[in-house]
């Protein structure tokens, strides 16, 4: 028998050896096509998800924990409601007030020179943000209370001492009230007046742009604050600036992903009114307030949702959106006092310096027992009426499922999950008529905050990978608060609607 | 359409021309795969791969050389990595057997049958008498590819070549017993 070598045995059999496939092959290399598009997307989401994260993480929960003066302007920012308009128009209440309070033979007189003022003001008001600093500066010939006042260092040892921790703990003063009821160096101030009065004549004959606004507010010693608003200011809309940007960045690439076809992962803006209120008659701020009535706030949450189709029915969510609360006790009246009583001071408020001297009682409650009147230079009693309003900012990290009862182009679900809340702003605020001052920060709100979530979803799918959904959710939260006076268990209420991206 | 062209449609990602690129050649990379897989379903798991690799790395292709061999190469290459990190786990030979021969006798054994004889081979064996025997890669290269010395090539390739002579061997002995039987 003749041998042959096994490698030309095996060669020619497998020459031109081929063989078809099963088509399932090319299913699953389709299938596999279409995966790896939309993979490739996915690092461009988890890097703006990052960008996202972090800005959250730097604007809500480092700065409001420093105690610098940038911390400061950007808090205040966060709820941006007053502007230059309102301060103005808080400053004119305020001299007025305090004008009525001390009647003044030259009250007349300086009445009308501040309309003037006010007048002017309004006119230099549009450059009044920029430029307050320097024109400041240029009106220091001639005005050496002016320049006193206007230069941060000097002005700190110059004036009041309350005056200046009060300047530097504002964080959302937006006027001047609190100022005003405990400003007792009335005559001291109207002197100043008259030569700050003198000054600003001076100044608009020398600038016709000169913000004399600026010198009206030295009177009350508001000059920084007009200078702090302005940057505030200047910061919200640096702030401002900064956030559309990164929704633009967002939108755009949005309009990159709409091509791609279905998949796990979809992401999305969405926004929310959100009412706040408690079950139960108490008072999340002192017994005193059992009796008042309250109302709660409706604020916006907004944020960014991501979702995760474990099947087709069930969704796992998560996000970080921004929320505010607000909750207001009503009939309330308040009025300054010499001393700083601590008596009438409300535990569950940590005062700020400026505002020590407030005391605040409930119109209905009979414990309220008025204490120590305040000692009024005018013998008035300077006792106001308002409300007790509490502001509350968290970050909120919710993880719900979603069930989806109807998966069609119109989808119904059910969601329900908790959320993890972490306490980023936590404010205490007097109102009365349009004036609002901080009076400090409530101490029985706890850092981090859980509650259970229910709610629905509504969703109508514009195209394969873009979603339309509108979802009501009940929050009840589990431990907002560490102590509160009888019983109050805090929920909330939002609609929050969206978009979602699917990749 | 062009094989260019094709190739050129392929780039852009556009999907039918992935398709005829696919129905084009996936018969000749279906049979590399079956040589180089331990059986059907590995293979057509391999194909799979392979061709992902290819779409993926198509951009790459700059027109030099021949397609076929290209994506051969991508093929191989593909299985390879499946395959290669798996232990070898039979010691070197001693008597290391240049050339094995069988007796012509057994020649008209049937292509499935040899493809059988060959997924069966241990992985390391298999890929070495693949490359080396059907598809006319060096020992250089091999043992580049799989990472290991020539030495160790050269001596998987002899052992490759012994248990398949042994196995056909044994086959065709059990088979002349069992028709000497009837």
């Amino acid at each position: 028998m003749s041998k042959k070598n096994i490698d030309e045995l095996f060669r020619e059999q497998f020459r031109d050896f081929d063989e078809i496939p099963d088509e399932k092959v090319w299913e699953a290399i389709e299938n596999s096509l279409d995966k790896k598009r939309s993979k490739k997307l996915i690092p461009i989401w988890w890097k703006l998800g990052g960008v996202a994260a972090v800005l959250a993480i730097l604007f809500y929960l480092i700065n409001p924990f420093e105690n610098n003066n940038s911390k400061n302007t950007i808090e205040v920012t966060s709820t941006p409601n007053k502007t230059i308009e309102d301060q103005k128009e808080d400053l004119n209440k305020t001299i007025q007030t305090e004008e009525s309070q001390y009647s003044n033979s030259d009250t007349e007189k300086e009445k009308i020179e501040q309309n003037d003022q006010k007048e002017d003001f309004k006119n230099n008001s549009s450059y009044a943000n920029d430029n307050t600093i320097t024109k400041n500066k240029t009106n220091q010939n001639g005005a050496t209370k002016n320049a006193a006042v206007n230069k941060f260092s000097k002005q700190i040892s110059n004036t009041k001492n309350d005056a200046i921790v009060n300047h530097e703990n504002t964080e959302k003063d937006k006027n001047s009230y609190s100022e005003v009821t405990n400003d007792n160096k009335t005559n001291a101030k109207l002197i100043e007046k008259q030569d700050a009065l003198v000054d600003n004549q001076i100044d608009k004959s020398e600038k016709a742009s000169s913000n004399v606004a600026v010198n009206t507010k030295d009177l009350n010693n508001n000059n920084t604050e007009s200078v702090l608003a302005s940057n505030k200011e200047e910061q919200k809309v640096s702030e401002k600036k900064e956030k559309k940007s990164i929704f633009d960045e967002i939108d755009k690439e949005e309009e990159a992903i709409v091509e791609s076809k279905n998949d796990k992962w979809s992401v999305g803006p969405s926004i929310a009114p959100v009412y706040f209120n408690g079950i139960g008659t108490g008072s999340p701020i002192n017994d005193a307030f059992v009796r008042n009535s309250k109302s709660g706030n409706v604020n916006l949450s907004y944020g960014v949702s991501v979702a995760y189709e474990v099947s087709k029915k069930l969704k796992l969510r998560s996000g970080v959106h921004k929320v505010d609360y607000g909750y207001s006790t009503n009939q309330i009246e308040f009025k300054s006092s010499y001393n700083e009583l601590s008596t009438s001071k409300i535990d569950n408020i940590t005062y700020k310096q400026s505002s020590k001297n407030i005391v605040v009682n409930s119109q209905v409650s009979e414990t309220s027992n008025s204490p120590a009147f305040a000692n009024d230079v005018t013998g008035k009693n300077a006792s106001l009426e308002g409300n007790l309003l509490q502001q509350f900012g968290y970050v909120e990290v919710p993880l719900e499922l979603n069930y989806a009862l109807v998966d069609k182009r119109f989808g119904i679900n059910l969601i329900g999950g908790v959320s993890s809340l972490f306490l980023v702003n936590n404010d205490v605020l007097l109102n009365s008529g349009d004036q609002t001052t901080e009076i400090g920060e409530a101490n029985n709100i706890n850092d981090v905050n859980f509650s259970t979530n229910f709610g629905f979803g509504v969703d109508y799918r514009i195209t394969p990978k873009l979603q339309f959904n509108v979802e009501p959710m009940f929050k009840y939260q589990l431990n907002t608060f560490s102590d509160t006076a009888g019983q109050f268990q805090p929920f909330s209420i939002g609609v929050y609607s969206g978009i979602s991206f699917k990749f | 359409m062009s094989l260019e062209e094709l190739i050129n449609n392929c780039k852009k990602g556009n999907r039918k021309a992935q398709e005829q690129l696919y129905r084009d050649y996936s018969r000749v990379l279906f049979g590399v795969c079956l040589k180089y897989s331990r059986n059907k379903t590995e293979a057509e798991d391999n194909l799979h791969d392979s061709f992902m690799t290819i779409f993926n790395k198509i951009d790459q292709f700059n027109f030099k050389g021949s397609f076929e061999g290209w994506i051969k190469r991508i093929t191989v290459n593909t299985v390879l990595q499946k395959y290669r990190r798996e232990t070898n786990l039979s010691l070197v030979p001693d008597n290391i057997e240049e050339d094995v021969e069988i007796d012509s006798g057994y020649l008209d054994i049937s292509l499935p049958t040899l493809l059988k004889y060959i997924q069966d081979l241990p992985n390391k064996y298999r890929l070495t008498f693949n490359m080396y025997v059907l598809d006319g890669y060096s020992h250089n290269e091999i043992s580049e590819l799989l990472g290991t010395s020539t030495g160790t090539s050269k001596s998987n390739l002899a052992r490759a070549r012994m248990i398949l002579r042994d196995k056909i061997e044994s086959d065709m002995k059990q088979k002349v017993i069992s028709q000497s039987l009837e």
